[in-house]
Order: structure tokens, then C-alpha cells, then sequence
């Protein structure tokens, strides 16, 4: 049981819940309440965020097996800023321009500058990622420098 | 940067990953399900009437914008240009920073007016004269969640065009008619003259025909010259829902002039009468 609780660490259930249960959720929603929608779109949509989803999880599971400042957990979480840019591209349809019907009208949405606040809120995650490696490293370096005097004075 | 420090560093990115995320869903739910929408006018939607002491053909029709998003739509720009068949256009007509607030739907009517003074007496002939086809072309801009989501559309709406001014059923009239059009046409290089075309020029009929309402038309042509032909073109209008009629005038020089081609339009005049 507590075996069990290691493996499945509370990062992972957030992130479960936010990037795949309930998007899928609003996705399926939408689905079924708008059926005159087009569902290529929202089946595209789908094919992306599941996946997406599921690298997330599995990587917000991954780097908290790793304590703070260790390299694994560093690029674990990058890795996982860097996948939930890539969900919430999918999200918005995998483009920077959504076209949608309107009364027989085509009508545009330019996502450019939202795009770029997806992209500078991914930098600040990885800039707290890099800060939170670069202060915790430290601890992992005099705790493997205790490890060695200690093993040196065994030896001698 | 210590410890403390990092932990609020670490509230601040995950709000901020958080409310992304959130505006990104509630975004794509308000937009998938039509929250936001605007209805374009169709073709039956555009009317028109004609104004004959301001000279001006008034366009009427109107879009509307429902906002049922958490954020006002601002920056509304429409951009309105009238074309012609062949994509020449009539007129241009701007509207900016209109605004529909959040939880409303507003209906924005777009009055243009067409003042027939300031186009090309071709194009003001041939409104008056030609069964076509218009093209109203529009460009829309707004603006959404503070700017970070723009939404375009550029639309063609076909707008078909009827003459309001019954000129005549008499076929002689409306080849005469017709005929001043060529010429005009020529005149003014927007096609190339013929052989066939200066044939059936100097072949134009004299025409002096007049109805019990008072439309008039005549047609006059007579010797400029040896090789040039002077063709003069009367036309009178009765106006059905006011006194009074729009008289046109037309004179122009048609023929060959040092074995080269002549199209010159020589007086141009449209009045209203009483």
C-alpha cells in the first residue's frame, strides 16, 4: 500500500485532472451539446491532447521519484513545460489561426499573441525549473561530498 | 535567490500556468459553441434607395455581434468597398473602435451613402442604366481578451443591382443607350475600339423619342468634321416619388482623325430639373 503511494506522487493527480480529464471532459461536452459543430476539428483536438496528456503525467510522475537539484528531475520538468506547450497548442487546434463558421461567414481568429503568452508562461516555468536546480544542486553536492569524506574514513 | 523566495517564484508560474490553461478551455468552449458570433448581412439584408436632390444612392443593411464571453469585444473596424463586376469600385466606407460589451448582443447599422457626384460619371451612367451585379466586400477586425485574440473576416456578398431609374422598354432608346455606354466606355479607355465597334458607332440611329411622363430621350448626331462625327445624347427622367426628373447630357466626337481613332467626350452633365 505505501509502496503504492510512492509510486503515484500528488503532482501526478493535478495534472491528470487539469491537462486530460477535464479538457476531454469540455471537449466531449461540447460534442454532444453542439452536434451541428464540426467534429473533425474537435476529434483532431482530441488526438492531441490525449497524448499530450498522458507525456505530462507521466513526466510530472517521473520527476518526482528525483529530489530537487537533481539533473534527471531538471530535465524531467522542462520536459514537462515544454509538453504543456505543446497541449495547449493542441487545444486551440494545433494553429495560430482558428477558423470557425459564423451565419454561412468565415471568420478568423488570429491566436498570435496568445501564443505567446502559452510561450512566456512556459519560460517563467522554466526559469523557476532552472532557479529550483540551480538552489537545490547545492544540497545534492555537499550531501555526495559527505557521502565521499564519510567513505574516505571508512576506507582509512 | 533563496529558498522562500523560489517558493513564491513557484506560486507565481503555477497561477500563471493555471489561469492559461483555464482561459484556454473557457475560450474554446465560449468560441466552439458560438458564444461569440456575428451575423453577416446576406444578400436580401442589403437594401437601397436613392436620394435624387442629394444625389446620393443609399445602402442600408446591418450586422450583429453576440458577446456571451467574459470579456468585452473592442476595436471594431468594418471596412465596406462597393465593386463593380469587373472589381472596379464605387465607393470605400470605414467604421472603427465600435465596441459590444460582454453579455450583450448589439446590432451595428451601417448607412452608406453613395454620393453620385464623386464617382466617374461612367460608373453614375451605368447604375443608372445596367442591370449587374455589385459586390460588397467586407473586412472585419475586433478584438478580444485585451487584444491577445483578433478576430477577421473578409466576406464578398453579392449585391444585385437594378436599375432605379426605368430609362425605357423602347429597344431603339435602349440601343441608343446602350451605344453612348460603348462610347463612353471608349472614351474613357476602359476598352479597346474595334472596327466594328466605330461601324456600329457611326451607325448609332437619330432617336427623338418622348413618353406622356415625361421621359425624353434624343439622340442627335451630326457632321464635327469629314471623318468625325459629332454625337450628342438628351436624356430626361421623370422621378416617380418626388416632382421633377434628372436631365443628362452627353456630347461627344467620334470618328477618325489623321487615320487614327477618335473618342472624345466633349460635355458631360446630369441636373435635376423640376
Amino acid at each position: 500500500m505505501s509502496t503504492k503511494k510512492r509510486c503515484i506522487p500528488p503532482k501526478v493527480w493535478p495534472a491528470l485532472l487539469f491537462y486530460l480529464i477535464i479538457p476531454l471532459c469540455s471537449l466531449l461536452l461540447i460534442l454532444q451539446s453542439y452536434p451541428e459543430l464540426s467534429k473533425d476539428q474537435f476529434y483532431m483536438r482530441i488526438y492531441w491532447i490525449v497524448p499530450t496528456a498522458m507525456v505530462i503525467v507521466f513526466l510530472a510522475q517521473r520527476s518526482a521519484l528525483y529530489q530537487k537539484g537533481d539533473m534527471r528531475r531538471f530535465f524531467l520538468n522542462i520536459g514537462f513545460s515544454v509538453a504543456t506547450m505543446i497541449w495547449m497548442f493542441g487545444l486551440l487546434g494545433g494553429g495560430v489561426v482558428i477558423t470557425t463558421q459564423w451565419n454561412g461567414y468565415d471568420f478568423s481568429l488570429h491566436m498570435n499573441k496568445y501564443i505567446v503568452l502559452i510561450a512566456c508562461v512556459a519560460a517563467l516555468n522554466v526559469i523557476y525549473y532552472t532557479l529550483e536546480w540551480r538552489v537545490y544542486r547545492k544540497d545534492i553536492i555537499s550531501v555526495s561530498s559527505h557521502k565521499e569524506k564519510k567513505t574516505g574514513t571508512i576506507i582509512e | 535567490m533563496n529558498r522562500q523566495q523560489l517558493t513564491y517564484f513557484r506560486v507565481v508560474a503555477l497561477i500563471m500556468a493555471g489561469v492559461v490553461a483555464t482561459l484556454t478551455i473557457c475560450n474554446l468552449f465560449t468560441i466552439a459553441t458560438k458564444g461569440i458570433s456575428v451575423d453577416l448581412p446576406a444578400e436580401e439584408d442589403i437594401h437601397w434607395s436613392i436620394d435624387p436632390v442629394q444625389k446620393e444612392i443609399l445602402f442600408r443593411t446591418a450586422f450583429s455581434v453576440k458577446n456571451q464571453g467574459v470579456y468585452d469585444i473592442s476595436d471594431i473596424d468594418i471596412s465596406a468597398q462597393l465593386v463593380k463586376e469587373d472589381m472596379t469600385p464605387l465607393f470605400s466606407f470605414e467604421k472603427q473602435d465600435m465596441v459590444v460589451l460582454r453579455g450583450s448582443n448589439t446590432t451595428f447599422d451601417l448607412l452608406i451613402p453613395i454620393d453620385l457626384d464623386k464617382i466617374s460619371f461612367l460608373d453614375w451612367f451605368s447604375l443608372m442604366y445596367k442591370n449587374t451585379t455589385l459586390q460588397l466586400l467586407l473586412d472585419i477586425d475586433a478584438l478580444y481578451m485585451f487584444g491577445l485574440i483578433e478576430f477577421t473576416a473578409n466576406e464578398a456578398i453579392d449585391v444585385p443591382w437594378s436599375p432605379p431609374l426605368n430609362l425605357s422598354n423602347n429597344t431603339t432608346v435602349q440601343a441608343g443607350v446602350k451605344g453612348i455606354l460603348s462610347l463612353l466606355n471608349i472614351a474613357q479607355n476602359k476598352s479597346i475600339a474595334t472596327l466594328s465597334d466605330i461601324i456600329s458607332l457611326f451607325s448609332l440611329p437619330q432617336v427623338s423619342y418622348t413618353t406622356d411622363n415625361g421621359f425624353a430621350f434624343s439622340l442627335n448626331i451630326s457632321n464635327y468634321s469629314e471623318t468625325v462625327k459629332n454625337i450628342t445624347c438628351h436624356v430626361i427622367v421623370p422621378l416617380l416619388v418626388v416632382n421633377g426628373g434628372l436631365e443628362f447630357t452627353v456630347s461627344l466626337l467620334v470618328g477618325f482623325e489623321a487615320g487614327s481613332p477618335v473618342f472624345r467626350i466633349q460635355e458631360v452633365g446630369i441636373q435635376y430639373v423640376d
